[in-house]
């Protein structure tokens, strides 16, 4: 009996040290996060780690519906990566940060903008320049890219709220109940036998 | 460790399902009553470790336990690792559902090979060897988790010695810590609770 009362202190005091660390530790996560926006003719990919550590050095691939492998870059120091839309179709954006940690995110048609119209308007806007100094396509192509560079913060904190903070007490919390659930569970049954 | 969702080939998680459903059915097998209170705590520290994160080092690391695991456990440290991944998989995303069994391995079969690894102290020897057999128990654990991984990542388009070497490397902090981490909870046990230390000389 004595035992078992060492037994039952012992459970209670790890339960203890196991909710407190809970508690005290600043919630880390070991998950990936990759998401994708589209600014200019550029993808900015930006991959991360659950805890918002950027993902270094990762390599990101974009591929096409049909798997093909359309472009392929690396990641800078903060997990940030530009690539030139290789084509106007829907895109899989998969990102490798090495020892099996991916992530996917997928880039629909509609939200890319017409590439090959932008060249052909480029040459055109520049003929009506000589002649008319705010044709309706150069001014077109000065808005969108103002709005661009205006815009870029509030996507970026779109995306920043979007990310979740890794996983939070509650998470933490029920999942030792669960735990323990199976303990009861397992001991019920494994009495049962006798 | 925590491979993600779609990164393994699938003869690779065919291959780590079959051989996790047999080392839990083992464990499970072995499981005496009194052994359940024991792996249930166990299992919970596992599940609360992974949110430990080792800031040092190139990629995102975080403490195992699974050496200290395996030591208290014996084989019923598959079950235990099983829930803990699981849970974590569903409750914070780390690593896939389908990558599950690899990734149960991973961790439980070093586990298991520590443990047979500590008993080669018996209750006779001094406190010093005690302390150095579960550092390198723990150690040994993580050291071969990491070499695992990298075995499940062969599979894939990698070269085998880079990955081996990113993994390792990269493992070396958590490898000293748990070393550490792991004297210390055997020198706890050896205070708290002898008798599994005692059990352990007797099998």
């Amino acid at each position: 009996m004595i035992l078992e009362t060492k037994i039952k202190k012992l459970v209670i005091f790890i339960s203890l040290v196991a909710i407190f660390l809970s508690f005290s530790l600043p919630v880390f996560a070991h998950r990936v996060i990759l998401y994708a926006y589209v600014e200019g003719n550029k993808i900015i990919a930006e991959g991360a780690f659950g805890d918002g550590s950027p993902a270094k050095d990762a390599e990101i691939m974009v591929y096409n519906k049909q798997g093909e492998l359309l472009a392929e870059a690396k990641t800078n120091e903060n997990g940030i990566c530009e690539i030139e839309i290789p084509k106007k179709t829907d895109l899989e954006i998969k990102m490798n940060a090495g020892m099996g940690h991916q992530a996917e995110y997928a880039l629909s048609e509609s939200k890319l903008p017409e590439i090959n119209n932008k060249d052909a308007a480029a040459s055109t806007s520049k003929a009506e320049v000589s002649y008319n100094n705010l044709s309706e396509e150069k001014l077109r192509e000065v808005v969108a890219e103002e709005l661009d560079k205006k815009l870029t913060p509030i996507k970026k904190s779109i995306i920043e709220s979007n990310q979740d903070s890794g996983p939070g007490l509650t998470e933490i919390i029920g999942g030792i109940g669960y735990i323990f659930g199976l303990m009861g569970v397992a001991s019920y049954f494994k009495k049962g036998k006798k | 460790m925590h491979i993600s969702e779609g990164v393994l080939s699938a003869p690779v998680l065919f291959g780590g399902g079959l051989f996790s459903a047999v080392g839990v059915a083992v464990g499970l097998k072995k499981m005496k009553d009194q052994d359940i209170p024991k792996t249930a705590i166990v299992s919970a520290a596992l599940f609360v470790a992974s949110l430990i994160h080792v800031p040092i080092g190139p990629t995102s690391i975080h403490l195992l336990l699974n050496g200290i695991a395996g030591i208290m456990l014996g084989w019923q440290v598959f079950p235990a690792v099983l829930i803990a991944l699981f849970l974590q998989s569903i409750l914070f995303q780390f690593g896939g559902i389908t990558a599950l069994g690899v990734n149960t391995l991973n961790v439980a079969l070093p586990a298991i090979i520590a443990h047979q690894f500590f008993k080669i102290y018996d209750l006779n020897n001094s406190r010093v060897f005690l302390g150095t057999v579960a550092f390198f128990s723990g150690a040994l654990a993580v050291f071969l988790t990491a070499v695992m991984v990298a075995v499940s990542l062969f599979f894939t388009n990698q070269s085998f010695l880079e990955i081996a070497k990113l993994t390792i490397i990269s493992h070396v902090p958590v490898i000293i810590i748990e070393g550490i981490i792991s004297v210390f909870v055997v020198f706890a046990i050896e205070k708290i609770k002898p008798i599994i230390l005692e059990e352990l000389d007797k099998k």
